[in-house]
């Protein structure tokens, strides 16, 4: 620090002012004159230099206030920062003293404390009961009622959460069963009903509540029923409501015997062949072109009767045992509707020959002897006509009649085929296996843990041991520029926040400065402005902030000369 | 010269010298210089905390002659 004595104050003004270096020491010594004279409560104003006072006897000096900012240029301008806002002050900070405050702090407290105002007081009473009365409605009640509200709302989450898969699932199989049962069950109560009689069965609006059991044993008493037996009394009585379901039954029986006898015609018609001559062969030849109208005409030709024969046809279809030595009968009878029973048979096969008796046996005098006429006459009758076909039924005939019958016999076991699958089906067999099948359907249904599957289903996803890709992170593009008190100063950046280290009057002085923190690492960087009483000052400052809070923050790290001198502001290059 | 341009040329004076970091002392009257205050800290009652700034000021020491 240097000393700057009168001497080189009044050389320096004598040089500046032009005047005898005298003269200024004169004016010094009157000015130090007076302010030593000063009196008590007395001051004296120098201008540009400042107020001199003296209080208690102490001299006082109240520096002249552009001087003073002169002085502070470095820091002129800065004004406190607020490091950490407090929770509010009773009174505004600065500028009070410790009376003013704590009268401000008096007042405001009676003001904002006070029981005694009753506003307040009723406030904070209606508050204070609001917040009791809704401490036992509320904590207390959830105390209390939360644990039993709880319970069944846990409950029912569960209940709608994970068991609904099982009892959705236990519902679908019990809804198909009521819903399949009740069409099995009308099936066979009413084939029971049929069975039975009972024609008001299907009236009955019974509930399902039969066992499987009975099902089964419904079921056993159905397949007895197809027997003859049941089927000549269900016939006999027409108690089927199904034509088709009768059709069915009628034809399952039909064609079983239908295919024996034509077995044994073919027999026979061997037979025949075997022993005839062939001579016969012309009446082959006419019978095959129609079938029905020349089998008069060979009856008529050839009126031998081996009456004998027709009989154990006629025995045969009385019997529904069929023996082997049976005579076989036309195509047309083959082809005529049967019933199961032998009765049923035996009408059958009566009336078709009845109404062909009148175009085949007119000119025949056979049939004329033969009687005409009455039901009662029929059994004769088809004796008669037997009578005729053996004459008729030549070997040639009968060799007809046998391939005619190997086409009947390949068309009765289609109709076989066909009448016992429908017979089946309507008989409620494949009803009784579809209740199987849905018994079956139903097991694994039952068997499926209905609760380990989507646990199961979940857990692989949750053990999925391949991890999820990760959102890769997009990579936010970086600033080329990044704030900071080392590295480069980048004079890009057009505004930010500066730690001014120096502040000078020489370019020199603040180049070297720079440079000497530039080697040390720091960003550092100098500049010039004008100001209106200092004239033109050379700063150094360091660093490039984004706020002051970090510039202050960065300051804290500087080295010793420029940690406690410092300020710093808001640059703009 | 009148005493106004003299005592703004001493004001001058001492402003640079003050802020070249010189001390100025005039006899009888006593000695100017520049002090340094550093920023700090305030904690005002209501918990604010203030950071002021660093100041510059000009100190004045009356000589034992003028007391």
């Amino acid at each position: 620090m240097k000393k700057i004595t009168a001497d080189i104050i009044a050389k320096t003004l004598s040089e500046k002012l032009n005047i005898h270096e005298d003269n200024i020491r004169e004016q010094l010594s009157e000015l130090a004159s007076k302010v030593s004279s000063l009196e008590e409560g007395f001051d004296i104003k120098v201008e540009g230099i400042g107020i001199f006072r003296k209080t208690g006897g102490k001299l006082q000096y109240v520096p002249d206030p552009v001087l003073d900012m002169e002085i502070n240029y470095e820091f002129a301008g800065q004004q406190p920062i607020t490091l950490v806002e407090g929770k509010g002050s009773f009174f505004p900070t600065g500028g009070k003293t410790e009376d003013q405050k704590d009268k401000g702090r008096d007042q405001n407290e009676f003001i904002n404390v006070s029981p005694s105002d009753e506003d307040s007081s009723d406030d904070y009473d209606a508050l204070l009961n609001e917040f009791k009365g809704d401490e036992p409605g509320d904590s207390d009640d959830e105390s209390i009622d939360v644990i039993p509200e709880d319970k069944p709302k846990l409950k029912r989450f569960d209940f709608t959460d994970e068991p609904e898969p099982l009892t959705s699932q236990d519902d679908i199989p019990k809804k198909k069963k009521t819903e399949e049962k009740p069409d099995t069950e009308d099936e066979i109560r009413r084939t029971i009903s049929a069975i039975e009689g009972d024609d008001d069965a299907e009236a009955e609006d019974t509930p399902v509540s039969k066992k499987p059991d009975e099902f089964d044993h419904e079921i056993e008493e159905i397949g007895e029923v197809i027997p003859p037996e049941k089927l000549k009394q269900i016939d006999d009585e027409d108690l089927f409501d199904d034509e088709d379901e009768k059709a069915s039954d009628e034809l399952a029986v039909e064609f079983t015997t239908l295919l024996k006898k034509m077995r044994d015609k073919a027999d026979k018609a061997s037979e025949l062949e075997s022993k005839e001559p062939k001579a016969e062969e012309k009446d082959d030849e006419d019978e095959t072109a129609d079938d029905i109208p020349e089998k008069p005409v060979a009856k008529v030709e050839k009126p031998e009767p081996p009456k004998e024969e027709p009989k154990p046809v006629f025995e045969e279809i009385e019997r529904p045992k069929f023996e082997p030595e049976s005579k076989p009968k036309t195509a047309d009878d083959d082809f005529k509707p049967k019933r199961k029973s032998e009765e049923t048979e035996h009408h059958v096969f009566r009336q078709p020959k009845v109404e062909s008796r009148p175009k085949r046996e007119e000119p025949e005098p056979i049939v004329a002897s033969g009687g005409s006429g009455s039901g009662d006459d029929n059994l004769p009758r088809l004796g008669a006509r037997t009578e005729t076909e053996k004459p008729s039924g030549s070997r040639s005939s009968d060799r007809k009649q046998a391939d005619n019958s190997t086409i009947g016999i390949m068309i009765v076991i289609l109709l076989l085929v066909f009448g016992l699958g429908a017979g089946l089906y309507f008989s409620g067999l494949l009803d009784s296996e579809d209740t199987e099948e849905t018994e079956i359907t139903e097991q694994p249904v039952d068997e499926l843990p209905p609760l380990p599957d989507p646990v199961d289903i979940e857990t692989p996803v949750m053990d999925d041991p391949e991890p999820e890709p990760e959102p890769t992170p997009t990579p936010t593009p970086e600033p080329d520029f990044a704030f900071g008190m080392t590295g480069t100063f980048d004079t890009s950046v057009s505004e930010f926040y500066g730690i001014i280290v120096a502040s000078v009057t020489s370019e020199s002085s603040a180049l070297s400065l720079r440079n000497e923190l530039r080697d040390e690492g720091f960003r550092a960087h100098h500049y010039s402005l004008r100001l209106p009483e200092a004239g033109v000052r050379w700063r150094v400052v360091v660093g490039q902030f984004e706020n002051r809070e970090d510039a202050i923050e960065a300051a804290a790290s500087l080295p010793a000369p420029y940690r406690n001198n410092y300020f710093t502001t808001t640059i703009r290059l | 010269m009148n005493k106004n341009e003299f005592s703004k040329a001493l004001g001058e004076l001492i402003r640079d010298e003050l802020l070249s970091g010189n001390l100025v002392k005039i006899d009888g009257l006593g000695a100017f210089s520049r002090r340094h205050i550093p920023a700090e800290e305030e904690t005002q009652p209501d918990g604010t905390i203030l950071l002021h700034p660093p100041k510059d000021t000009i100190r004045f020491e009356p000589d034992e002659e003028t007391l």
